[in-house]
């Protein structure tokens, strides 16, 4: 079974992401799974594979899905209910395509947080993962008040900058690009410009990180239909999965940090930036970061992106505040990442905005924010996930 | 869900608490290595089925990185705000997270300091848990 190039993206809908606390989320899944079915000329019955991001409460599940819109399935998977895994979602649809799981794999993300409190606070369903044993998933310790994924990022942040002895205000640069591009986006949530002196003055969240480093909490859906070879002809080109890594996981990781930083059980070894250049995703696609001509990156607090331009090997590490400057990663620079404003600015679903975006970049269909014959895209993350999407 | 500050605490982990108890700093130790080790684990994560145990260590170190909270998450801890937490490095070899009490105090941790960790009550009715003092 060769992964690479097995399989390709069919068709891709999304819901609107203003917040609408009084909306089903099986609303918010219906208009983005019609859409994808509009949008790769298909019906119902075409799909036989579904893998859910994010099930119930903030989402829903997999059979929930499967029974409201009359789905048949023969290949079904949910993840846990996190972000960090929506490379892993198409990675597995595009494993069980080219194993004969499935023909056709709906990958859905559809969650609400508008109708539930703060993470950490207790009105909010996942209270008790700060009490998780032996910690939370962001570094969570209920009992000493380390509470809320914030908290984490933030951490990780500051110790970060006191390693390379760089500036924070250098950090700007992500917030502020990616809101002009939300200002270029129809459906983006904010997309009013961000000036420095408002995110300099913005209020804390957990210090070191401010108001317009976190993620906006949202509400939305976006579904991904991934389909082999022998369906792939369809309304629209193809968009070929020719590269892809798993999450890495281990005692050198921590979710919010690159490896090897220093955080929790870390190590304080640093990926070479030959080491990063020779991620497998490259290997896989046979391309450099050079080759790359539109980025997406998991953006759900600003530094993480910094991170992963390093672990990715477009610069060394400890050099990536410095990197992001001067428009490096803005629509006219070299690296255009997060074109549609990210999740810092368009939307937080856990990702899927932007693997979204980079199809609408390689078909051509970015509208204002397109990059000039864009066919080769990446999307990482700082958990070492990957895949890279190319047209033919 | 109710809100609580408590850990759970279970067969795994209750000697590190019993031990914040009596004020002592208890860490998994991996036998055969030599090695103390965070998280508490069943076998040494360093070498495969290694016997571990539990050794009382120093609780000396050197504080790494720190956040402060300014507003309130938990409401248990809304009296304690603005508290930090630091990331310390333990001479021992791990690193433990730990509450900083009044961060804006001239006399609190800052990041590079050496400090120590004692155990305090951070509520009347919470268990003891690590906090960072500055080392004399």
């Amino acid at each position: 079974m060769t992964f690479s190039g097995a399989a390709a993206v069919v068709g891709i809908g999304a819901s609107k992401f203003e917040r609408r606390p009084e909306t089903s989320v099986l609303q918010m899944a219906g208009e983005a799974l019609t859409g994808a079915l509009t949008d790769a000329h298909l019906t119902n019955d075409a799909i036989d594979g579904l893998i859910v991001q994010i099930g119930s409460p903030r989402g829903a599940d997999y059979d929930t899905i499967a029974q409201t819109f009359g789905l048949d399935l023969r290949f079904c998977s949910q993840t846990w209910a996190h972000g960090r895994f929506a490379a892993t979602v198409i990675t597995q649809a595009v494993m069980a395509v080219a194993a004969g799981f499935a023909t056709r794999v709906a990958c859905l993300l559809s969650m609400k947080n508008s109708d539930i409190g703060r993470l950490g606070e207790a009105n909010n369903p996942y209270f008790y993962e700060q009490f998780r044993e032996s910690g939370g998933p962001h570094g969570e310790e209920g009992q000493i008040g380390m509470t809320s994924p914030v908290a984490g990022a933030a951490m990780a942040f500051d110790l970060y900058c006191r390693r390379y002895r760089q500036d924070r205000e250098l950090l700007a640069a992500i917030p502020l690009t990616f809101r002009h591009h939300a200002s270029l986006s129809e459906d983006a949530v904010e997309t009013r410009e961000l000036s420095a002196e408002s995110y300099r003055n913005a209020r804390l969240i957990v210090d070191p990180l401010r108001l317009y480093d976190c993620s906006l909490v949202g509400d939305g859906a976006v579904c991904v239909i991934i389909a082999g070879r022998q369906q792939s002809a369809g309304s629209k080109p193809p968009i070929w999965i020719t590269g892809a890594q798993g999450l890495q996981a281990g005692r050198d990781t921590f979710i919010f940090a690159p490896r090897g930083l220093g955080m929790a059980q870390q190590s304080e070894k640093r990926l070479t930036l030959q080491q990063a250049r020779d991620q497998a995703v490259y290997r896989m696609a046979g391309v450099s970061p050079e080759n790359l001509d539109v980025i997406g990156m998991y953006d759900s607090f600003a530094p993480l992106p910094v991170y992963a331009f390093e672990d990715f090997g477009f610069c060394a590490a400890g050099e990536g505040l410095n990197w992001i400057q001067g428009g490096r990663i803005g629509l006219r620079g070299e690296c255009p990442t997060n074109t549609n404003g990210g999740q810092l600015s368009h939307a937080q679903v856990n990702g899927w905005g932007q693997i979204r975006e980079l199809i609408l970049q390689l078909r051509g269909e970015a509208g204002m924010r397109q990059i000039v014959d864009a066919r080769t895209a990446l999307w990482a993350t700082v958990g070492g996930d990957a895949i890279i999407f190319q047209r033919d | 869900m109710p809100e609580f500050v408590s850990p759970i605490v279970n067969a795994l982990n209750a000697p590190f608490w019993s031990a914040a108890e009596e004020g002592q700093l208890l860490l998994p130790f991996c036998v055969t290595t030599e090695k103390y080790f965070w998280p508490p684990s069943p076998v040494s994560p360093f070498i495969t089925s290694g016997e571990t145990s539990w050794r009382s260590a120093q609780p000396l170190g050197v504080l790494r990185a720190k956040v402060i909270f300014r507003r309130v998450f938990q409401k248990a801890f809304e009296g304690l705000v603005p508290y930090a937490i630091g990331l310390v490095e333990l001479d021992a070899g791990p690193r433990l997270q730990a509450h900083i009490p009044r961060p804006d105090s001239p006399d609190a941790a800052n990041s590079g300091d050496r400090v120590e960790i004692r155990f305090h009550r951070l509520v009347a009715d919470g268990p003891k848990v690590p906090i960072i003092s500055k080392s004399n």
